[in-house]
Order: structure tokens, then C-alpha cells, then sequence
């Protein structure tokens, strides 16, 4: 009898029977046993009253482990987007992710002794960290930039921009800083993003007449997300030469990985611009003021000026300042020919 | 969170009475089984099953928990797991027990009108 109650045990989902096979078993044969030493008409009852409830209680658990895997189903479709998927919401956020969190966490464990700066360990988690942004992009490349790839897309851009114009500065012969100095701050930073502007001036031009920048048109926060994959590498610049900056770093990425969530989410086009220019700013926000808490520490900084903080916050600004004006000019057509339509409503 | 324990209740005859087993301390499966008939005097006898049913159901509302393995001093060939009533499962059996505490009341009023 003990046998056959464990064979009909088998019956019960995969996950119950984990859960509570062994007890069901243990408290079956302790009151199988109790009911022998009472006699056979006890014994018949406990096995009728066993026979019966069983069947009931396998259909309850089966129905029951069928409602929690809707209701996993139910959280899962939380993460699916009006259109796209879950593995795109994974790679889009991925960047962010990787570089906001591992970053610091290598930082935080050579701090600590745990692992040293020169490691293989620390090495080969910087070369898969480059490696995979860099596959993940040509994937997105050779699959014609979907929704997901544009953040790549961004950072790769944004790299560019940056190194075309710092190797143009390094040029003597052309005395660029020279040239732009006279203009402002303002203009010799934005001289980094020149690059990424004249990119996305171009996707633009691309967009408007090209057949196969249709997506584009269709849906132009597209382009938006592309400088936004850019803001990262801005972060890194403008923590630079400082040390202590991992929480900052890390809540500047969590900002920025909570604003692609948000936009793969969003249906309504201005709430997806208004969601990563918010979160772009918040990002940069939280960096600046990052500046201003730890400038004091720095070991760099021989002599700690009163405006010392200013001209580190206006760095950050003129940087901000230089990516909102990017994510602005993306939506700006669109903005027009809302005035537009408008003006002829009216 | 404050979860309101009358929304648990009326408890169903074996519910409430596999929460008052576990009132005066945590006890294992088998333990409870005995202990319900004791209550009940006999007259209701849960089956393995049933008794599990009831505990898995009641888990998941958080009335009963169950204990990690060092913590138990089960026997030897008994459960090595055991339950015991949370927080919330001691406020819905008292909620319970005033709701049928009520009920008793108003019935013997009633029949004692119907006597006079």
C-alpha cells in the first residue's frame, strides 16, 4: 500500500512532488501504521479516505501550478513592448547595464585587494566587455539597426566623434584650440559631440529621403535613442581623472538603464523623447553633483580653487548642454510639422 | 503592510482547524493530522492529501510558515519539516473565532426566544 501511494505520488505536479512528496510520504506511513495497530476496519477507512481525497487534491495542485505559471506569465508580459521583445529589451538595456555595474564593481574590488589592476582577471573583464558592445553592434549592423542597436550605435559614434576631434586637436599645424578658444568653454567642449551632430544630421537627411530609413520616419524618437547610447561614454569623460566616483557612476547607469526600460515601454512618442531626454539629464545631473561632493578628494587637484567646482559643474554642463541639443534636433522636424498641422487645423 | 484579516475569513472547518493545531506551537505534518481529529473529536479526519492542500494554500497566504531544518526536533521517522502560525494566521484565527463566537450567540438567543 505504502508503494502505491508513493507510485501515485507521481501524479502531482513536478514541483509539488519536490516540495512536499517526501512528507506526503513520511505521514502516509506513519498513519498507515497507526491505523494497522487499530485494526483492518480502520485501515480500510484511512485507505478509502486517502483513495478518494487524492485524485481531488492532484486536479487542485495541477489547476493551481497552472494559475502560477499565468500569473509568471502575466509578470513576463510586463517586459513585452508594443512591439519588439523580451531579447530586445535585454540588449538595448545590456549597455547600460555592463558598463554602469561592472565598471565600478572591478573598481570596487581592486580597491579592496581582491583583485589587482594588472589581473587577468580585471583584463579579460574589460576585453569581453569591449568585445561584446562591439559584436553586439555589428549584429545590429548586419540586421539593417534595429530598435535595440541604436544605443550601439550611439556609443560607437560618440567614441568616434570624441577621437576624430582629439586627434585634430593634437594637429599643431592647425591650432584648433586656439581658433575655438576665443568662442567659449562652451565651444571647444561641444567640439567632442561636432562629430555625433554631424551623424545624426545626416541620419536625418537619411531619414527624410531614403527608402530604407522609412522606420525612421515612421518613428522618429528611432533617432533620439541613437545619442542616447552616447551618454555613457559622455559619463566616463566626465569622470575622467576622478577617483570615487563608482556610486555616482552607477546610479548615473541605473538612471539610464531605467530610461531605455521606459522607452522600450512607452507607446506614446513624446513620452518615450520626454523619458530619455529626462533621463539624460538626470543622469548628467547626478554626475555633476558627483563632481561637486568629491573634488576635494582628489589627489590631482594640487590646489583646490573656490571655483574650482564651477568650472568642473560647467564642464558637465557644456556637456549636457551639447547632447540635449542633439536629442532636440532629432525631434525638431517632427516638432515643426506639428505647428504645422496645427496652424492648419486652426 | 496591514493586511486586514477578516478578508480571510469565514476559514473552511479544516482550514480553521489546522491553524488552531498550530496555535500553541510549530508541529509537523503528522503531528497536525492527529491533532485535528483530537479537535474536531474525531469527526473530522483529514487525509494526507487534504492536510497538504491546506498547507500549501495556507503558506502562500503567509498564515503559516514553515520552519528551516535546524530549527526543527522532529523524531526520528517523523516529518523533518514543521509549521508554525504567523502573525497574520494567529489575527485571522482570532477574527475566526469572534465571528463564530457571534454566531453562537445569536443562534442561542434566538432559540431561547423560541423556547419562551
Amino acid at each position: 500500500v505504502k508503494s502505491l501511494y508513493a507510485l501515485l505520488l507521481h501524479l502531482f505536479p513536478r514541483a509539488y512532488q519536490d516540495e512536499y512528496g517526501e512528507e506526503l510520504r513520511t505521514v502516509f506511513d506513519l498513519s498507515f501504521d497507526e491505523a494497522m495497530q487499530e485494526g483492518w476496519a480502520e485501515v480500510a477507512g484511512f485507505i478509502s479516505r486517502e483513495l478518494l481525497d487524492l485524485p481531488k487534491a492532484i486536479i487542485h495542485e495541477h489547476l493551481r501550478e497552472r494559475r502560477k505559471a499565468h500569473m509568471v506569465r502575466k509578470f513576463g508580459s510586463y517586459f513585452d513592448f508594443t512591439y519588439g521583445s523580451r531579447w530586445e529589451f535585454l540588449t538595448a538595456l545590456y549597455p547600460f547595464i555592463l558598463v554602469g555595474f561592472v565598471e565600478p564593481l572591478m573598481i570596487v574590488l581592486v580597491m579592496s585587494n581582491l583583485l589587482t589592476s594588472q589581473s587577468v582577471l580585471v583584463n579579460g573583464i574589460g576585453v569581453f566587455v569591449v568585445a561584446s558592445l562591439g559584436i553586439l553592434l555589428l549584429i545590429g549592423l548586419a540586421k539593417g539597426l534595429p530598435r535595440w542597436s541604436l544605443p550601439y550605435l550611439g556609443f560607437a559614434l560618440t567614441i568616434l566623434s570624441v577621437s576624430c576631434f582629439s586627434a585634430l586637436l593634437d594637429m599643431r599645424s592647425l591650432r584648433l584650440y586656439d581658433r575655438l578658444s576665443p568662442l567659449g568653454d562652451s565651444m571647444v567642449e561641444g567640439g567632442w559631440w561636432f562629430g555625433l551632430l554631424v551623424a545624426m544630421i545626416l541620419l536625418m537627411m537619411g531619414a527624410r529621403t531614403l527608402p530604407a530609413f522609412q522606420r525612421f520616419r515612421n518613428d522618429w524618437t528611432l533617432l533620439c535613442f541613437i545619442p542616447y547610447g552616447g551618454v555613457p561614454f559622455a559619463l566616463m569623460l566626465t569622470f575622467d581623472a576622478y577617483t570615487g566616483d563608482e556610486p555616482f557612476m552607477f546610479f548615473s547607469f541605473l538612471v539610464l538603464a531605467s530610461g531605455t526600460w521606459l522607452y522600450l515601454r512607452n507607446k506614446h512618442e513624446w513620452k518615450r523623447f520626454g523619458v530619455l531626454f529626462g533621463a539624460m539629464t538626470l543622469a548628467m545631473f547626478i554626475a555633476a553633483a558627483g563632481k561637486v561632493i568629491l573634488l576635494p578628494t582628489q589627489d590631482w587637484l594640487y590646489y583646490v580653487d573656490p571655483a574650482s567646482w564651477k568650472i568642473e559643474v560647467m564642464y558637465t554642463f557644456n556637456t549636457w548642454i551639447w547632447l540635449a541639443l542633439i536629442m532636440l534636433l532629432t525631434s525638431a522636424p517632427n516638432l515643426l510639422s506639428r505647428s504645422k498641422s496645427r496652424l492648419q487645423t486652426t | 503592510m496591514n493586511i486586514d484579516p477578516i478578508s480571510y475569513i469565514p476559514l473552511t472547518e479544516p482550514t480553521f482547524y489546522v491553524l488552531l493545531s498550530l496555535a500553541p506551537g510549530k508541529k509537523h505534518g503528522y503531528a497536525i493530522m492527529k491533532d485535528v481529529v483530537e479537535l474536531s473529536r474525531e469527526r473530522v479526519k483529514l487525509s494526507t492529501s487534504t492536510l497538504y492542500t491546506a498547507v500549501g494554500r495556507l503558506l502562500d497566504q503567509g498564515l503559516i510558515e514553515r520552519l528551516s531544518d535546524d530549527e526543527q526536533d522532529s523524531g526520528p521517522g517523523l516529518p523533518r519539516k514543521s509549521y508554525t502560525l504567523t502573525a497574520l494566521g494567529r489575527r485571522v484565527l482570532e477574527a475566526e473565532a469572534v465571528r463564530l463566537q457571534g454566531m453562537v450567540k445569536e443562534a442561542r438567543l434566538r432559540l431561547r426566544e423560541d423556547g419562551a
